[in-house]
């Protein structure tokens, strides 16, 4: 029976070529598509597995109120520790900073390593990651240095990692460490919330400076992970923490914040702290990329769907004839739904090619490598499962509504099925419209987003700034460097600052009036504070509102503070009276990295993302806090003033390797997101609309076929051409048009939450929304007048002979 | 083997019913070869798709071998349909992606027949209606003649006890009219029952009786000699 069936399926496909292409290529798209985006999701999803018992595994959070750190302090590590004497802890640090290597008789080596660890022992045991050469145990002593292969790589060349020439040889941390190779790890695996590069043994650190010695609650740069005991869940060890802490930590000696167990698993998609280890992802678009690929895979349903049921009149005598020699209504449904199922497998092996050849582009979608062996059975059965549920889906409604024919209907007489399921073909053309044209939208609104990012102004010109990053060199040397700068061709102003551009903006403190006793400070406004140089409003290019900005012939200005307007006006607020204006502020005494006077009130500008507001921000000037010298360079050609920088440089720090990043270059790269996400919506789009508008031409030549007659009689009559094209095209602009109007207010809806989501948002006006409309209709009715025109041209004498 | 009694069928839009078939009553006993004759819109086809179960009526009964046929469920009906009905029409309705032999075995696989008895009851089909050498064709690379052979073979092989044809030689000319029209005779003298609508006073010569049908109505046989 089965192998009838498939008989028939292949041999109904070879006659009708046309029709079987259009549902196959549907079909072939969409469930590319979904193959792609449901690796894709199994990629993201996978995150972390890898670690052993992961479910188990959970990070030390702390929260105050809406700031949060994915880490907690020392003392809490230690408290830990102590009372859970048989649990398995990792503590990690991940200060980064410069690691150098200087090779016998050759150039030193010096890089810039972000994803420096250090770790106790019981990292690699938590974890679970693979040694390559030596084992974890070095990480007891101190001075000691794991490199990933990747890194060995890179300090001593593939040569000596081949010839094991890399164990033993000594690196220098921070500049002022020098450690030993002890081990080579294997690279941490992609699918892993962070990447270690160099890992060196905590004691390390301790040995050379014995930060443990002072470090206290407020410090909360530990990242700190459990496993948990079987049987515990995170939110029974959260009341254990509360616990502890009110044990270990009464009153003033525990910083006031919620300290709760993160689950591992949840890090990657849920994960939304300030200082993580690497960039998370967003649970929220992974299931708007399922839910759109399922919308693209219904969308080309509905092609089969609606060309099944539009031809039906063709099956529909075979439907009579099989019923009359003893078929089965379900016999019937099974025989159509073998088609479908063979149509879609045919489509499958299409689809799988593509994905094949799309992976690697798709992979520079989502910014790294997807793990896909096509032969994993998890993999395989998702496919399969794909192509079976497609199958299923599309088939079962043409296969009910064939089945039902009466054969004594349509075994006599003129039996016209095409009018049959009219209404709800209609219906399924206007839900393909709503996906297409719904994202059609979304992707201007994402592009209107990303321009409007690009473009807006964050109240200074950040065209021709230079960032550097300077470590933390002595103050002196420092403003030689910057001196020396100053005066190079092409180099218009050069200050230090505690922070680069773009900026997350970490630091922060209250700022309030002086007051005589400092703990009864009871109000004040919460402010970012960013320690600058001389010179830096004018390098930054951001004028004083009020006031002025640092002198360096004054002196005492190194004990004064410059507000931006934001945190002025919150200060004025809150003066009681003392102030009235932010002019009045001037020259008062203020707190907030120390206590002085206030010198001036600099115009607002924005140093993070527009994601955020400008927030209020306090300058100072301490230079132990410089980490950043800012570069304006003239206008024209940035070249000269480059190779001055570069020539000046090692003058200053020659151990030190030179980093240049344009501040404009580096706010841009903070869209990347939005940018890889307006790109995806892109492809999406581009998706829907061709397979939409495929089916629109399947059922365009139909239509245009069944009212041959009709048309032919019209032009005898003398109809014209434009008028019977008008004619043919009307129900599908209609259709297309109603579509588009159920389209908006839910794409508005969604990407209103999404605009929610920036501090500065483009509006969804009438011009966005008119122009997707038109494209949704222009394509459409581009794709049917092709077939209206081919039948509005015909010579009549031909359809009205053919009768 | 069929009683029918007070057959009505009518479709009515709005409030105006067209009758098809008023007030039949026929009985038709095994082995008879019946041919049911009128002119077009008489109900011919209607009563005969009626008899074959493919259409339903909208009042009166119909028994089959002593089973309600118009109390049926559509499972059961369409299992009474294939063990006991051999349909064959006018203009063939072979299955175009079917090749003959597929064609015949079809009813077969319908029946849940299994793989070695379905070959040999296919072959012992087409050895009898001589298209053992067809057997691989599709339906349009034959004749009319030899499509309606395959097209009674089909309703054979599943040895019916009732064969109704629907102008069975209605398309095709005199000598490949009178073949099939043999092979009819041949079946009902084999113990078939046979039912035939048919225009054609020469093919109801085949047959033992004739039923007139007018305007939906049996013609009584003694007005219809007139």
């Amino acid at each position: 029976m089965i192998q009838n069936y498939l008989t028939i399926a292949l041999r109904t496909l070879r006659r009708r070529r046309g029709y079987a292409f259009i549902n196959i290529a549907g079909l072939a798209v969409g469930m590319a598509c979904c193959v792609l985006i449901l690796l894709f999701v199994r990629d993201e999803l996978s995150y972390d597995r890898h670690i052993p018992d992961a479910e188990r595994v959970v990070r030390l959070q702390t929260a105050w109120g809406g700031f949060s750190l994915p880490s907690t302090n020392l003392p809490m590590l230690r408290a830990v520790e102590d009372a859970y004497p048989d649990l398995l802890v990792a503590p990690l640090l991940n200060w980064g900073g410069r690691v150098g290597y200087e090779p016998a008789g050759g150039a030193p080596v010096q890089f810039q390593e972000d994803d420096l660890f250090l770790v106790e022992p019981s990292f690699f045991e938590l974890f679970g990651f693979e040694m390559v050469e030596g084992t974890a145990d070095v990480l007891d002593e101190p001075n000691q240095v794991i490199l990933s292969e990747s890194a060995a790589t890179r300090y001593f060349g593939d040569a000596a990692l081949a010839n094991r020439e890399v164990l033993g040889q000594t690196v220098r941390l921070y500049n002022q460490i020098d450690a030993t190779v002890a081990g080579i790890a294997a690279d941490t695996p992609a699918q892993t919330h962070f990447n270690a590069e160099v890992i060196a043994s905590w004691s390390t650190l301790q040995a050379a400076t014995q930060w443990e010695d002072n470090a206290s609650t407020n410090n909360n740069g530990v990242y700190t992970y459990l496993r948990l005991p079987e049987g515990t869940s995170p939110a029974d060890f959260d009341a254990e923490l509360a616990t502890l802490i009110e044990a270990r930590f009464p009153g003033d000696d525990w910083n006031g914040s919620t300290l709760t167990a993160q689950p591992l698993l949840d890090i990657h998609l849920h994960s939304t702290h300030d200082m993580e280890l690497g960039a998370n992802s967003d649970a929220a678009y992974v299931t708007l990329f399922l839910v759109i690929a399922g919308f693209i895979l219904l969308v080309a349903c509905v092609n089969f769907m609606n060309l099944a049921t539009a031809r039906s009149a063709d099956r529909a005598r075979e439907v009579g004839v099989r019923k009359a020699i003893g078929a089965r209504r379900g016999q019937l449904m099974g025989q159509f739904l073998a088609e479908s199922v063979v149509l879609t497998i045919v489509a499958l092996v299409i689809a799988v090619t593509i994905v094949a050849a799309v992976l690697p582009t798709f992979e520079v979608f989502a910014g790294r490598p997807i793990d896909v062996s096509l032969l994993d059975l998890p993999v395989v059965g998702g496919i399969l499962g794909i192509a079976l549920v497609t199958g299923v889906l599309a088939g079962s409604y043409p296969a009910v509504f064939l089945a039902r024919f009466r054969p004594a209907q349509v075994l006599r007489g003129s039996f016209r099925s095409s009018t049959q399921g009219a209404t709800l073909r209609k219906g399924l053309v206007v839900f393909q419209f709503v996906v297409s044209a719904g994202l059609i939208l979304a992707t201007l609104v994402v592009y209107n987003q990303l321009q409007f990012l690009q473009s807006t102004s964050l109240g200074f010109d950040q065209e021709r700034v230079v960032v550097v990053p300077a470590g933390t060199p002595g103050e002196l040397q420092l403003t030689a460097f910057i001196d020396a700068l100053a005066s190079q061709p092409g180099v218009a102003h050069a200050a230090a600052s505690s922070e680069p551009f773009p900026s997350e903006l970490l630091d922060g403190t209250g700022t309030f009036f002086e007051v005589p006793d400092p703990d009864a400070v009871d109000r004040w406004v919460p402010t970012r504070t960013i320690s600058v140089g001389h010179g830096f409003f004018e390098t930054v290019g951001v004028e004083m509102a009020h006031g002025r900005g640092f002198d360096r012939a004054r002196p005492a200005d190194s004990s004064g503070f410059v507000l931006n307007e934001t945190a002025a006006q919150q200060l004025v607020e809150l003066s009681e009276g003392r102030a009235s204006t932010m002019a009045d502020l001037i020259g008062m005494r203020i707190g907030s990295q120390g206590v002085g006077p206030l010198l001036g009130i600099v115009k607002d500008f924005n140093m993070s993302t527009l994601h955020e507001a400008i927030e209020p921000m306090a300058f100072y000037v301490d230079p132990s806090d410089y980490s950043h010298v800012i570069v304006r360079l003239e206008a024209g050609d940035p070249a000269p003033a480059l190779a001055s920088l570069r020539a000046t440089w090692p003058q200053f720090f020659p151990e030190h390797l030179l980093e240049v990043a344009f501040a404009d270059q580096g706010f841009v790269a903070q869209y990347a997101a939005e940018a890889r996400l307006g790109r995806l919506f892109l492809a999406f789009a581009l998706l829907a609309v061709a397979v939409a508008c495929l089916g629109l031409f399947g059922l365009a030549s139909f239509t245009a076929e069944q009212r041959r007659k009709e048309i032919g009689v019209r032009k005898v009559l003398g109809a014209r051409v434009l008028g019977l094209v008008a004619l043919l095209s009307r129900e599908t602009a209609v259709l297309v048009a109603v579509g588009f109007g159920l389209a908006v207010p839910l794409a508005w809806l969604g990407m209103s939450r999404w605009l929610d989501g920036f501090a500065y948002r483009v509006e969804i006006g009438p011009g966005t929304v008119a122009v997707a409309g038109l494209l949704a209709v222009t394509v459409a009715l581009a794709t049917v007048s092709v077939q209206a025109l081919r039948a509005a041209t015909a010579n009549p004498v031909d359809s009205l002979r053919s009768e | 083997m069929i009683q029918l009694r007070g057959i009505e069928r009518y479709y009515s839009s709005g409030f105006v019913k067209t009758y098809v078939l008023r007030h039949v009553d026929l009985d038709i006993a095994e082995g008879e070869f019946v041919t049911i004759m009128g002119p077009s819109g008489s109900g011919k086809s209607t009563l005969l798709y009626i008899l074959g179960m493919l259409d339903g009526t909208t009042s009166g009964t119909y028994e089959f071998m002593g089973e309600r046929v118009d109390k049926m469920s559509e499972r059961k009906r369409t299992d009474l349909h294939k063990r006991h009905i051999g349909f064959v029409f006018q203009n063939y309705q072979l299955i175009d992606e079917l090749t003959v032999y597929e064609n015949i075995e079809t009813p077969l696989l319908y029946q849940g027949v299994k793989g070695g008895e379905r070959k040999a009851r296919v072959a012992a089909m087409l050895d009898k209606f001589g298209i053992v050498a067809k057997q691989k064709l599709f339906p349009h690379q034959l004749s009319g003649g030899q499509q309606q052979l395959v097209g009674i073979a089909r309703a054979v092989v599943a040895r019916p006890s009732l064969i109704l044809a629907d102008e069975p030689t209605g398309n095709l000319n005199s000598a490949q009219g009178e073949q099939i029209m043999e092979t009819f005779a041949k079946l009902n003298e084999e113990g078939t029952t046979i039912i035939q609508v048919t225009h054609s006073e020469r093919n109801a010569e085949y047959g033992n009786r004739t039923i007139h049908l007018l305007d939906g109505k049996v013609v009584p046989e003694t007005q219809a000699q007139l």
